[in-house]
């Protein structure tokens, strides 16, 4: 792939790319293990390999495994419990060794899995290294406008009606009680008044998503269309239906950008994780020759 | 005779043209509520909201979840939670009926592993001179960053790299913390109060011999303080599986940091008997007044319904309980090496553990399983779907598939747990004053939670001893049960010259989901003979049927199609409500009173899978339950 400079530009994508290579890259230069080479799946895993039997443990990584144990702990270890964690390490790299001399990490699925696992971490931490600037997050805020909307907001009283228990009487109950209430009008007392529910009868400010909550979806959507300063109804909800009193409705409405930076900025860098892992394995991929040799094992036959 | 109130007759106060409530209280406006306001909302301090959530999610970061194919990573299991679409592993696309309130990541912290500190490698750039040029390079973008770019692998393919990043990049370095790290950043981008919780936890996975003894730990607090700290693991000689050790890391978790914190655990139906002992531990030690003592002060929950299982009772431990044998998995522990005896059955089960509770606390002064109740998934698929409708699966070899009933979920040389066992369950209702970490964790501290086995009920319940009927009556019981008596989780005491202690218990369905046929109130409770009992009380049940002694004996039907995978809400009460007063009570006798609501039949999710997968369902999977909410309990002590 033949980059052209005057192409790029503020990128993240591309940095992330470019960093990516340089990284894996660096991983091969300093990670100093000449293992034979693995390329093919098809290896013979009983191939022995060859392996370094000089174990040395270096004052750095006691250090590491002290340091370890002391997060976990709050405390260092003991001499003890310090000769342990060194004893623990060298059994568990001289198995680890014996287990690769064997070739037992070819072709093992929990190891494939757990290879391909710590490629995601590892891409995703460099990908967390772009960072978005305010043109990002302005272009992110304006092209994803559900996502950030702020939800209307209802000062609301409802009166509440079983359909169940009144049953073809409902109808006839809900008019005379909307007549009622538009007579006496928005100080009405309803305390005692419709059918009990457990749930207020009255709300300050609240949000159609926490309307939504309570009484569903389809009341929230009800409550939109009702116009404020009368009692209006009947709306539907799960329970039964409601006549309700909207105080006042506060619209639903854009943010600016500083009233949800944060969310757009986490939900910024989620998009760039995924298209950057999308875009690094495709980059990847360009590069191997795929050949599938399907046999007809699908069941349904072989592929027209 | 209980006293079952017949809500509804005693409502309904508009008929025909009768307009006379509709009128100004005659009520001065001060004796409405004692020591309250006018207003409602003025000095309304108690809980009025409760908050949805699954306090037990892996990602594709949890070793095991990993291997099973997840690749949902931290970011999509939030978004998930949140209300939004995303993919499954399996490509399928996925969405949560409602978005939750809150949510628990709780990944494995054994073998979490590899992740090359690449947060340190950004600093170590920039304090390297040529590093510091290539970011600024990189800020300016255009042509300078393009140069910049090639210059950065240049070097690298040269291996003339600033010496600060080889070694911030070296292998060995800190390779534990990463995924840590990770956990805690994604929380605290998640985290936005008042809008969603994002707490920052993990799973301890103690399994010795697979007996499953995993705890959950929840932080009430931010990164700074998590930052302090590395998990605690299992696996020696850092890592150990006895409790105790992990309540010796809760309380240095809080010392170092002024954090606070705690432990809760799940799926004692795996344990073999060893979730909830009451003689020795199986770390080798003894259940004694230390274990008692620290197990009451690091537990306040326990997750009582999820997807291996529920974990409420077991017809062998509660005979005569007709709704017992739901959903239970009683073959043998997790990896079912060793298959279950009856005798275990005892120190598995959240009912028979709050029983033993009052034993122990009798006998050594501390009750250690003195609980509150919540539900959870422990779906490894970074997928917190709980509903039958929408259920993803355990792992990701289960997501929906035309096949995943087929499968034995867990299998070996002594039985196996047939895939269409697994049960699409639960979350947990929290009361609280706001969605913030603080007021969440507080009230599961204080246990003002309860579990369901995925529907969004309401539910309240309070016990005192001076309720009245009429208090029901109130639109807002909740002041006179906050105001007379304690919530759930709450202790009752000073019986005085009270008779009997009285419970405000009432329900609401699941705004979209299917009625209630019944609530009942579990009691349990330790006679002067120092035996157990229990016993169900039918308090409130739907439909009018009627309740004698305790009991409603007419089932509330059944209209699930099995055809179509449907139902509807012609039977059962969209709401359920009573003052319900123990009529066995005896001032001498410690107890405890939980409130188990009962559904009406629903279709299992199998049955979607047939209905919408063709999936051919085995004759001996159930097609249809009760779903329910189990309330934390309120305790009596003498």
């Amino acid at each position: 792939m033949k980059l052209n400079p005057l192409k790029l530009s503020h990128q993240p994508l591309l940095h992330f790319l470019i960093l990516g290579g340089g990284l894996f890259l660096l991983f091969n230069l300093i990670g100093g293990e000449d293992e034979a080479a693995n390329n093919s799946g098809e290896q013979n895993p009983a191939t022995p390999r060859s392996i370094s039997k000089e174990i040395v443990i270096s004052a750095g990584r006691i250090e590491s495994l002290a340091a370890l144990y002391q997060k976990t702990w709050q405390r260092p270890p003991t001499e003890q419990e310090l000769g342990a964690l060194i004893d623990n390490f060298v059994r568990e790299e001289i198995m680890y060794r014996q287990a690769l001399a064997l070739g037992l990490d070819r072709d093992d699925p929990i190891v494939r899995r757990r290879m391909r696992q710590k490629l995601v971490f590892f891409t995703e931490d460099i990908a967390a290294l772009a960072k978005p600037t305010q043109e990002d997050l302005e272009k992110h805020l304006a092209t994803h406008p559900d996502t950030y909307r702020l939800d209307a907001k209802f000062t609301f009283r409802q009166v509440y009606l079983n359909a169940k228990r009144r049953g073809e009487s409902l109808d006839a109950d809900v008019n005379a009680l909307l007549a009622e209430l538009r007579t006496a009008g928005a100080a009405v007392d309803i305390s005692q008044t419709g059918d009990a529910l457990l749930l207020d009868q009255s709300y300050q400010p609240t949000s159609q998503r926490d309307v939504a909550k309570m009484f569903g979806q389809g009341f929230s959507d009800g409550l939109l269309e009702v116009e404020p300063g009368d009692w209006q109804g009947p709306i539907r909800s799960g329970f039964g239906v409601h006549l309700v009193f909207v105080d006042e409705r506060i619209d639903g409405r854009q943010p600016a950008l500083d009233e949800v930076r944060a969310a757009v900025a986490r939900d910024w860098s989620s998009t760039m994780r995924r298209e950057s892992n999308e875009a690094l394995f495709e980059k990847w991929r360009s590069q191997y020759n795929i050949t599938i040799e399907r046999p007809d094992v699908s069941g349904e036959g072989a592929p027209k | 005779m209980k006293k079952f109130i017949p809500l509804f007759a005693a409502f309904f106060v508009f008929t025909g043209s009768a307009s006379a409530q509709i009128k100004p209280s005659v009520v001065s406006p001060d004796t409405l509520y004692p020591g309250k306001a006018y207003s409602p909302y003025a000095q309304r301090s108690f809980p009025s909201h409760v908050y949805w959530g699954d306090s037990h999610l892996h990602t594709g970061n949890s070793l095991d979840a990993g291997l099973f194919g997840n690749t949902v990573g931290l970011d999509d299991a939030y978004r998930l939670a949140r209300g939004e679409e995303i993919k499954a592993s399996s490509g399928i696309p996925v969405k949560l009926s409602r978005p939750l309130d809150w949510l628990i990541i709780t990944d494995h912290t054994d073998l979490m592993g590899f992740a090359p500190d690449l947060q340190k490698g950004a600093p170590a750039i920039l304090a390297d001179p040529q590093g510091k040029e290539w970011a600024e390079a990189f800020q300016k973008g255009g042509v300078e960053a393009g140069k910049a770019a090639f210059d950065l692998i240049g070097k690298f393919s040269q291996m003339k790299l600033p010496p600060a990043l080889v070694k911030a990049y070296s292998p060995g370095a800190d390779v534990f913390a990463g995924v840590w790290e990770d956990n805690i950043k994604a929380a605290e981008a998640n985290n936005e109060p008042g809008r969603f919780t994002a707490f920052i936890g993990f799973e301890w996975t103690s399994v010795p011999k697979g007996f499953n003894l995993h705890r959950n730990v929840i932080l009430r607090d931010g990164g700074d303080r998590a930052r302090q700290v590395l998990p605690l693991t299992t696996q020696p000689p850092i890592g150990t599986t006895d409790p105790l050790d992990l309540y010796q890391w809760l309380e240095d978790y809080e010392s170092k940091t002024g954090g606070q914190a705690f432990a809760f655990a799940h799926n004692g139906n795996l344990s073999n008997g060893w979730m909830f002992p009451t003689e020795k531990t199986y770390a080798g030690g003894v259940v004694d007044e230390n274990y008692v003592k620290l197990r009451a002060k690091w537990e306040p929950h326990y997750e009582i319904t999820q997807i291996k299982g529920d974990g409420e009772t077991h017809p062998v431990l509660s005979p005569d309980d007709e709704f017992a044998d739901y959903e239970n998995w009683d073959v043998g522990n997790l990896d079912l090496s060793e298959l279950k005896k009856p005798e275990m059955l005892k120190g598995e089960y959240g009912r028979e553990a709050l029983k033993q509770g009052l034993l122990l606390e009798k006998k050594l002064g501390f009750n250690p399983y003195k609980f509150g109740f919540g539900g959870a998934t422990d779906s490894h698929t970074s997928l917190a779907t709980a509903e039958e409708d929408n259920f993803f699966g355990k792992s990701t070899s289960v997501e929906p598939s035309a096949t995943r009933v087929n499968h034995p979920f867990i299998e070996s040389e002594l039985g196996k747990i047939e895939g269409y066992k697994l049960v699409a369950s639960g979350y947990t209702g929290i009361w609280a004053t706001e969605n913030t970490r603080e007021a969440l964790f507080d009230a599961m501290q204080r246990r003002e939670t309860y579990g369901t086995t995925g529907p969004r009920m309401r539910v309240r319940f309070f016990g005192g001893w001076d309720f009245i009927d009429n208090d029901l009556r109130s639109r807002a019981p909740a002041f006179k049960g906050y105001e007379k008596g304690v919530p759930m989780g709450g202790d009752l005491k000073n019986a005085g010259d009270k008779k009997a202690p009285n419970f405000l218990i009432y329900a609401l369905r699941d705004p979209i989901g299917a009625n209630l046929d019944r609530l009942q109130v579990i009691k349990g409770w330790l006679d002067g003979a120092g035996k157990l009992h229990e016993k169900v009380y039918d308090v409130s049940v739907s439909d009018g049927r009627e309740i004698v002694d305790g009991k409603c004996k007419t089932p509330v039907g059944n209209t699930v199609d099995l055809e179509a995978a449907n139902w509807t809400n012609t039977i059962g009460a969209a709401e359920l409500a009573t003052v319900w007063t123990d009529p066995d009570f005896d001032a001498t006798e410690s107890a405890f009173y939980y409130v188990r609501v009962l559904e009406i039949p629903t279709p299992r999710w199998v049955l979607y899978d047939k209905v919408r997968l063709g999936a051919k369902i085995p004759k001996e999977a159930e097609l249809t339950g009760q779903e329910r909410a189990y309330t934390s309990p309120i305790w009596y002590t003498p």
